[in-house]
């Protein structure tokens, strides 16, 4: 940690050889961009891309992290449909019944029907909306059938549905 | 009854020799410090009555049943997680006696989604399973149980406006990369990159229609009622995604919660959300008496008579407040038999109508409120609960 705060941004994800600098220090521990200041990161982000997703295709899917597109895609998504309110730092783990749309009131089939409403729209967004294609091996059938399967078990979290958006969308500038 | 809980508690320490000896330890742990401290046979009794009665044992035991089943054999209870149960506690205002009971929640399909130009179309078929159990049956307040096998094809229309521009899509990513980096969700700077995102990603009104042939079973928990209900259920649903649209205006039981919303700081501005417009379920059933005394005793016959259902949700979001999120629920159902019998509608039995309605909070808290009764329950039953939610799996 001490090397990273040493380092600036600039240094950390400037093209150091082959790797990045943080990429070098991701390969034995984890997320070196999670340090970098965010005002120098977002700059670096727009404008170098390919280190942005050199540094998202190599994340631990399961983290909740900015640095990942599924996640904040995911996240301004459900923000904009008003199913949750929270920052991003809050919202990972956030469980799928504290999304506005899960009633447990009412039946199953009022659930699963709400359920595939929301999925279809995250999938509308994120295709049309977005820019993001299907992952080799995903068709809609699977990714709905994917987001529906987490969207009915109130005890998933976000982060869960992240982690299944990622595996099944490949994101606007995600590849290399 | 108690010879049920303890068949219940038997077969769930059965399978989980781990939890055995957890609840073994616990119990002996509870009736030792009783002892120690002096405690009469009667008091005794008493305090481990007290504890089988309980529901949050039960939700124990099933929670720890279901954790086992997956780790010992994921495939084999693989059904288990299309499966909520929760025991509870039930309770009528015209009587005191509570009854401890369980509900069950059930619903599997297989679906197929596919595209065609603007249009999202998918076709599933499964089955679906729902009821409230007793361990004694005349607490029951909601005594209904429907299990059936559908068909089911929906249709989508419009959700979000389709962006050609690649340019926008990059503009997109790093406008969320800012937002993501944000803490105050109603600072000036978060507010302007929202409205940003919101022209650069433009979400329409989006609809939402289903039909469903369906052949279903519905009983008593005893089975002492039963009739068989072939029918059809049209599901409708609508989102305005875009809060200024007038859909989103029409939304009038949102109204009393965007005043919360607005009262309590939670919304900037009084803003009803198009998101929470309710979706509805119409059903039409042609039902096929089984074994059903008292409707045989009223109209001297089993004769299938034509059924109308309507059912419908709807649940917003009122507050935060710190860490907890607090929600509003509600659910309506209403069965209507078509030219009933004067005896029938005498007996004021041709139409049942159930709603109950929640305040629930992030940790499960909640505070509930049911009126009414499902097909096969003699009488209006109101039902308040309050308590603590669980889910199993």
């Amino acid at each position: 940690m001490k090397l990273i705060k040493s380092k600036t941004n600039g240094e950390l994800y400037e093209m150091y050889d082959k790797w990045t600098f943080g990429k070098i220090i991701q390969l034995n521990t984890a997320l070196p961009f999670e340090n970098a200041k965010d005002s120098e990161t977002t700059v670096l982000i727009t404008n170098v891309d390919n280190k942005n997703d050199f540094i998202s295709n190599n994340n631990n899917m399961a983290d909740w992290t900015k640095n990942n597109r599924a996640c904040t895609t995911l996240w301004t998504t459900l923000y904009a449909m008003k199913q949750l309110s929270t920052n991003f730092n809050d919202s990972g783990d956030l469980k799928i019944n504290d999304l506005t749309f899960y009633n447990a009131l009412g039946s199953a089939e009022l659930r699963k029907q709400q359920s595939t409403i929301i999925a279809d729209q995250l999938d509308n967004v994120f295709r049309l909306g977005s820019g993001a294609t299907f992952e080799t091996d995903f068709d809609r059938t699977k990714a709905m059938g994917t987001m529906i399967e987490i969207l009915t078990n109130e005890e998933k979290q976000v982060k869960d549905l992240a982690s299944a958006v990622d595996d099944a969308y490949s994101f606007w500038g995600e590849k290399i | 009854m108690k010879k049920i809980l303890t068949a219940i508690v038997v077969i769930f320490i059965s399978v989980n020799s781990a939890f055995s000896q957890f609840s073994d330890n616990q119990l002996n742990e509870v009736v030792e410090t009783l002892k120690a401290q002096g405690k009469s046979e009667e008091e005794l009794k008493n305090t481990v009555n007290g504890i089988i009665n309980n529901p949050e044992l039960y939700n124990t035991l099933w929670k720890n049943f279901i954790d086992q089943a997956y780790k010992q054999d994921s495939a084999k209870w693989m059904l288990l997680k299309d499966l909520n149960v929760q025991f509870k506690t039930f309770q009528t205002t015209d009587n005191p006696a509570a009854s401890l009971g369980f509900t069950y929640d059930f619903n599997y399909d297989y679906a197929k989604y596919t595209e065609h130009n603007k249009n999202r179309i998918s076709n599933s078929i499964g089955v679906s399973a729902k009821g409230n159990v007793a361990f004694r049956k005349q607490f029951n307040p909601a005594d209904f149980l429907e299990t059936k096998v559908h068909y089911h094809y929906s249709h989508f229309i419009g959700g979000v406006v389709k962006q050609e521009d690649t340019a926008i899509f990059t503009e997109l990513n790093n406008i969320r990369f800012k937002l993501a980096g944000l803490t105050n969700m109603q600072s000036k700077e978060a507010v302007e990159l929202w409205e940003q995102l919101g022209k650069k990603m433009v979400m329409s009104n989006q609809y939402y229609y289903g039909l469903s042939p369906k052949f279903a079973f519905e009983s008593n928990q005893d089975f002492s009622q039963k009739q068989f209900t072939p029918g059809v259920y049209i599901d409708l649903g609508a989102k305005a995604w875009n809060e200024k649209n007038i859909l989103s205006h029409l939304n009038i039981l949102d109204y009393p919660f965007a005043a919360l919303r607005y009262i309590t700081g939670t919304d900037k501005t009084f803003t009803v959300y198009g998101s929470t417009i309710p979706t509805a379920q119409f059903g039409f059933d042609y039902v096929i008496p089984a074994n059903d005394t008292i409707r045989e005793n009223l109209t001297g016959n089993l004769n299938p008579f034509p059924r109308i259902k309507f059912e419908t949700s709807f649940r917003t979001f009122i507050a935060r407040v710190k860490k907890e999120n607090i929600f509003f629920n509600a659910n309506y159902r209403y069965y209507q038999e078509l030219n009933a019998p004067a005896t029938i509608t005498k007996a004021n039995l041709s139409a049942h109508s159930y709603f109950v309605m929640a305040l629930q909070t992030t940790s499960g808290f909640y505070v509930s409120y049911a009126n009414g009764r499902l097909p096969f329950d003699a009488k209006n039953d109101e039902v308040f609960s309050i308590g603590f939610n669980y889910k199993f799996n």
